[in-house]
Parts: C-alpha cells; sequence; structure tokens
C-alpha cells in the first residue's frame, strides 16, 4: 500500500493580530498612572528618609526643608548653609508659622546637625516641624 | 453620451493604529517614570522650647537616645517597654506631661524617628526635642 503522504500546507498568510484588546489595556494603564500618580519633584539632595512607626500623614507643602546625610541643607531650591538658612525661613515665616515646616532628614544624619537645624527654626519662631518619615516594615 | 461616474471603493482603508499607539506608549512609559505614589507621612516635632531645658516640672520626662538607639532616662539605661510604662504612669499622675527626646552626640535621625514613632503610637503626640547639656 503505496499512499502518497499529504501534509497540509499552512496558510500562506497567518491573521494579522489584533491589537484592540492591547490598546485597551494601554490606555487604562495611561490613565491609571496620570490619575492615580502626583508627579515627584525634583530635589537638589538625595536624601533617605528614616522609618517609623505611627506616622501622620500631611498635606504636601511646596516648601520642604532638606537636610542630607552629610549635613547639606536645602530649601526652597538651593543649597544653603546654616546662617542662610535662617534669613530664607524668615522670608517665608508667616506662612511657615502657620502651617509648620516639613523637614526630610536623612536616616542616617547626625542629631546634633539636626539639632542645630531645629535651632535656626526656633529662633524664627517656627514651633511645630514635620519630620518626614517611611512606614516601618 | 452616457457619463460615467466612478463609484467609491466600498471598503475604506482603515486608519494605522501603530503610530497611535506608539504615541500613547511612550506617554505610558512618562507617566509610569514621573509620577510617585509615596506617601507623604512624617511624626511632628515640638521644637518650641529647644533652647533651654526647664527647670523643676514634676511632669517634664527627658528621654536620651544614646549613640546606639538605645533609651536612657535619669541617666541609666532603660528598655523602650519601661519606658512606655513610665511615661503612661505619669501620664496618669499628671495631666500636663512634657516629654522631650534628648539625642545625645553620636546618634542618628534614624533613631530619633524610632522614639517618636514609637511615643506617637502610644498616644504622646507632643514630643520635644532638646539638646544635651554640654
Amino acid at each position: 500500500m503505496n499512499r502518497p503522504l499529504k501534509i497540509e500546507q499552512p496558510a500562506a498568510r497567518s491573521q494579522p493580530e489584533n491589537t484592540l484588546p492591547m490598546i485597551n489595556v494601554v490606555f487604562l494603564l495611561l490613565i491609571f498612572f496620570m490619575l492615580a500618580g502626583a508627579f515627584k519633584r525634583p530635589e537638589l539632595l538625595p536624601v533617605i528618609l528614616p522609618e517609623a512607626q505611627g506616622l501622620q500623614e500631611f498635606q504636601r507643602e511646596e516648601l520642604l526643608l532638606l537636610v542630607g546625610a552629610e549635613g547639606k541643607i536645602a530649601f526652597d531650591g538651593q543649597l544653603l548653609s546654616l546662617e542662610q538658612l535662617g534669613a530664607q525661613i524668615a522670608l517665608h515665616q508667616e506662612q511657615l508659622q502657620a502651617s509648620g515646616l516639613q523637614l526630610k532628614a536623612d536616616a542616617d544624619l547626625d542629631s546634633q546637625r539636626l539639632l542645630d537645624v531645629v535651632e535656626v527654626l526656633a529662633e524664627q519662631g517656627i514651633t511645630s516641624v514635620k519630620l518626614m518619615a517611611e512606614r516601618f516594615e | 453620451m452616457v457619463m460615467r461616474i466612478d463609484s467609491p471603493t466600498p471598503a475604506r482603508h482603515s486608519i494605522s493604529l501603530t503610530p497611535l499607539i506608539d504615541v500613547v506608549f511612550i506617554l505610558l512609559i512618562f507617566f509610569m517614570l514621573a509620577s510617585s505614589f509615596a506617601k507623604w507621612q512624617g511624626v511632628e516635632l515640638g521644637v518650641g522650647q529647644s533652647q533651654e531645658v526647664p527647670q523643676d516640672q514634676p511632669e517634664l520626662m527627658i528621654i536620651q537616645i544614646t549613640a546606639n538607639s538605645g533609651w536612657q532616662h535619669q541617666g541609666s539605661l532603660i528598655s523602650a517597654e519601661d519606658m512606655l510604662q513610665r511615661l503612661s504612669q505619669a501620664r496618669e499622675e499628671a495631666k500636663a506631661l512634657n516629654i522631650m527626646l534628648q539625642p545625645m552626640k553620636g546618634s542618628q535621625v534614624q533613631s530619633l524617628a524610632d522614639a517618636l514613632g514609637l511615643l506617637r503610637e502610644q498616644g504622646f503626640s507632643k514630643v520635644g526635642l532638646v539638646r544635651e547639656a554640654s
């Protein structure tokens, strides 16, 4: 019995894949990220926040005081020395006295440096400092 | 004479979706990279009295934070649990409890944040910061 083997020819052109479901998903992702994500603000100093329990959520404020691990200070978009900081804080004194100042200090910063900064703030009459932190996992 | 009108081709050529997908992908990647989902949170710190330590107040509790993240009260090392117990006791006795954290030399902001967070969790929300007497 010698029957010739029949091999089915594959279809010459495969059907183009339907891209519409993919576009739908991508659009959904796009809209999600547009609505749910807040823009990162570029910061002058790299600051690794300390971790803590019992955190309080705050409103994001425009003015933010950054203190890096080596004790460098940045406020309102400029690097400052401790002496200059007092003058800069004085410019925004009323606003800061009302809302308190949000402070991002590096976890590895020496606490004596933090005290130096906090004393400058106290001299300007700022009584409430919010030390930013991340949730302790 | 018969006028001949070209009839339009019945099936219209569909718009190519590829450029649209390209643009949407670029937008997607942009928003993914530029947005942050980090929560804006922290602990509140009272700094009003950081200049001088108010003396002779029975309700004043000064907690020192040592360089290796230990807690110290009245010159002796104390565990966090003991400290919290003492604080709750003091809170029951005195209505206005004034808690001051005193970071010692060599301590870091992390241990300060630990202490502040722990105190806040236990309901001691008004905590001040004071410098070690040199």
